[in-house]
């Protein structure tokens, strides 16, 4: 279907692209570039100064509209509807994705027009405009994205402050970095990945590119979720092999030592892939939402043979934590093929401490999810989960206990591999607390 | 045209649809009624494939909505208790909008878009915005949405709420039109003397199970079996005795009256009253007793007052 006769972006457009904006939009911004031209020495030339307001009215302000379209869903009672359209689920990203943030692209055209026009038109001027519209549609997928899982977390009716929370924050992590990466001062020099020196101009349009792509694709697979599709985790598993295998780029083709000291490069990447597993999984641990009557169906379809339907319906967290437990056994397996017998366990338990500290503390959370109302579950684990990792710690090496205090920190492990004894048996007293929990549940 | 198999929905901690099972025939208008809290709104919502259920199986004009519910989709339309409209959009685009999104092709929209703002009784409205419309001209919006694809299956979540009688009226109307062009519909409410006035059937549901699934007998039906009521004007004795030569079955009489019932259409009925004027029988009242929706559902309910 051609994009002008999406019924969703057709919405968008009766209802953001009215006459008096169409007209005072261009007005306005010609406004702008002539007091540009005037300051020409403090704000930089005229096409740096197109391109620092397509950034920040299509990239940041677009990216906003984006997350508000969705959410204005949700507050006016008209996402079931949608829900029940016939549109497919591509079909409605790209009605999404185009027409939420509809608005800020008319603006963030007639920028780019002055761009094209006032730039000397080369190589360079084409890669900045790919890589803003790239990181633009990438922000804007981003934001819809954080606004959808959000409203996941929890009940419709009070899901909308935390998923405007999600897009805002989303905002304030990116803004920076679109402003020196795109901006033009600091594109310089080059990035050596996997053993190739490429510009960094380059990179970052890579960059750009990639986040585009997995942001659109992850919007696309919790669109579907939304339309009453079942959902596998595949696309995040591989979204997460994806980021396993391009961060690999910055260990590879390096000296032993260059990213992690004493770790080949190949055991650097493994231990960083660990870690980002880990951080995936805490992620989705407290993003996701721990419906246990839908934990209760996919023990029940596994029970009984029916291994499809309960991949189906398999929480992202739970294949996180598989794939947590598949990195870490990869790097065991790679310690002790490729170091001394004494290190090897010495890393091996490290990272094993790492994964038990994993398993104790989702245990932790899907524990005190285990109740009829969940809605303060999160917030009670990440107050204990501080209380692990900090508070108790602290505490103990005030008052000299600083051996006992080391059982809190997985790290600490690599110096006393033993203690890996004592972190095991946390895991296992936070699992019979989630067990214990779990069978008390209403039938 | 509607199947559910085994339903059941599970909030956590409570279960709101417990192996609910039934089955809907082709252009029927079912009365899905029930206390609060009954699971009414669950159902048409696994219905509609918005909410997943724990266990079970629901098909919609065949398709199983479970497993493909985008071409379940495109067979029903939904009017939540709770529905939203485009503020913003002029009652034209609320309605082109919802044609396009349902996959209606641009040639036949615009004369359908009329069509249904005619049957909605909304036509004069098209230029205003949704968000300036009354309560009842934003319900019949919300309904004109729905039906615009023509689907197969209607479900509607108390759709006269907020409605002033007239509308309601014509809302009777638009239900028995509705079902007449085909399609079949689903109609949740708390107001049974409406429902009754074009329910093909009802269904009861209580503590998230049907306790009461039933075909609604028309009166004017040849194997309909009636309750009447006689009364005279003055004492006859053997009155049991000239009824029952009648192969009418008394419930209840005196000297004075009966109740019985009869199996039989109008014309059977009309025999008899002559049978009996010529008996020679004082009758001053000779009436139907029909059972109301309301009666029914009382019953099935009370029969079923059991503790969740």
């Amino acid at each position: 279907m051609k994009p002008d006769l999406n019924p969703e972006f057709v919405r968008h457009v009766w209802l953001d692209l009215t006459p008096q904006r169409l007209i005072a939009t261009p007005l306005i911004l010609a406004m702008v570039f002539v007091i540009s031209t005037q300051l020409e020495g403090l704000v930089g030339e005229m096409p740096s100064v197109a391109m620092m307001i397509f950034i920040g009215m299509t990239g940041l302000w677009g990216a906003k509209l984006a997350g508000d379209s969705l959410n204005n869903e949700l507050t006016q009672g008209t996402w079931d509807s949608q829900r029940l359209s016939g549109m497919g689920a591509w079909q409605m990203t790209v009605g999404k994705l185009g027409g939420g943030p509809v608005f800020a692209w008319y603006g963030g055209a007639l920028c780019l027009l002055v761009f094209a026009a006032t730039s000397d038109w080369n190589l360079e001027s084409l890669r900045k405009l790919l890589t803003a519209v790239s990181a633009a549609v990438a922000l804007h997928a981003g934001a819809l994205l954080a606004a959808l899982v959000g409203w996941r977390k929890q009940p419709r009716t009070t899901a909308t402050p935390r998923s405007r929370g999600a897009s805002i924050l989303l905002l304030l992590v990116f803004a920076p970095q679109m402003f020196m990466l795109i901006g033009g001062r600091e594109n310089a020099g080059e990035v050596i990945w996997y053993g190739w020196h490429i510009a960094f101009s380059d990179f970052v349009l890579l960059c750009a590119v990639l986040a585009m792509f997995w942001a659109t694709l992850g919007l696309y697979r919790v669109m579907r979720e939304e339309l009453s599709f079942r959902d596998p985790p595949n696309a995040w598993i591989a979204f997460l092999l994806f980021l396993c295998g391009f961060t690999g780029g910055f260990f590879h083709g390096r000296v032993a030592g260059y990213a992690i000291p004493e770790l080949s490069p190949l055991l650097a990447h493994l231990a960083f892939c660990v870690l980002l597993m880990l951080l995936a999984t805490y992620a989705l641990l407290f993003g996701e939402r721990k419906d246990w009557v839908k934990l209760r169906r996919l023990a029940d379809l596994a029970r009984g043979g029916r291994f499809r339907e309960a991949w189906e319906i398999t929480p992202k967290w739970l294949a996180s934590l598989a794939l947590s437990g598949a990195a870490v056994g990869i790097l065991a397996l790679a310690c002790v093929a490729t170091l001394p017998p004494m290190s090897a366990i010495a890393k091996l338990c490290t990272a094993a401490g790492f994964f038990a500290f994993l398993v104790r503390d989702g245990a932790l959370v899907l524990g005190l999810n285990f109740v009829r109302d969940q809605s303060r579950a999160d917030a009670a684990a990440a107050v204990y989960l501080m209380v692990l990792y900090a508070l108790l710690p602290g505490l103990l090496n005030v008052v000299g206990l600083h051996f006992v205090a080391a059982v809190f920190w997985p790290t600490l492990i690599h110096e006393q591999p033993v203690w890996l004894v004592l972190v095991l048996a946390q895991a296992a007293v936070a699992l019979d607390f989630a067990i214990r929990r779990w069978r008390r549940l209403p039938a | 045209m509607i199947a559910a198999d085994q339903l059941t929905y599970d909030y956590p901690g409570k279960r709101a649809l417990d192996q609910v099972t039934f089955s809907l025939a082709p252009t029927s208008i079912t009365a899905l009624v029930g206390p609060n809290g009954a699971g009414k709104t669950t159902l048409l919502r696994c219905i509609a494939g918005l909410d997943e259920p724990y266990s079970g199986s629901i098909a919609v004009a065949g398709i199983d909505v479970l497993r493909r519910p985008r071409d379940a989709h495109r067979q029903i339309g939904y009017l939540p208790d709770h529905f939203g409209l485009y503020a913003e959009l002029t009652v034209r685009q609320c309605l082109l909008y919802a044609g396009r999104a349902r996959g209606l092709d641009s040639a036949a929209l615009d004369a359908r878009m009329r069509d249904v703002a005619a049957q909605l009784d909304i036509a004069d409205k098209l230029q205003d915005k949704a968000g300036s419309l009354s309560r009842g001209q934003r319900q019949r919006l919300a309904i004109a949405q729905a039906i615009i694809h023509r689907p197969r299956v209607l479900l509607l979540d108390e759709p006269a709420s907020g409605l002033d009688p007239e509308s309601r009226a014509a809302l009777s109307g638009l239900m028995r039109r509705l079902r007449d062009e085909g399609m079949t519909l689903i109609v949740s409410s708390h107001i049974l003397a409406e429902l009754e006035a074009y329910c093909t059937g009802m269904l009861v549901l209580q503590h998230g199970r049907v306790v009461e699934h039933r075909v609604l007998e028309h009166s004017s039906r040849a194997d309909a079996t009636r309750e009447i009521r006689l009364r005279l004007s003055r004492p006859v004795s053997g009155l049991r005795e000239l009824l029952t030569q009648r192969g009418v079955t008394i419930s209840s009489h005196d000297t004075q009256g009966a109740r019985f019932s009869m199996s039989g259409g109008d014309d059977a009925l009309s025999s008899l009253l002559q049978s009996l004027l010529a008996a020679g029988l004082p009758v001053c009242e000779f009436t139907l007793e029909e059972t109301s929706l309301q009666d029914v559902y009382l019953k099935a309910v009370e029969d079923h007052r059991v503790q969740p």
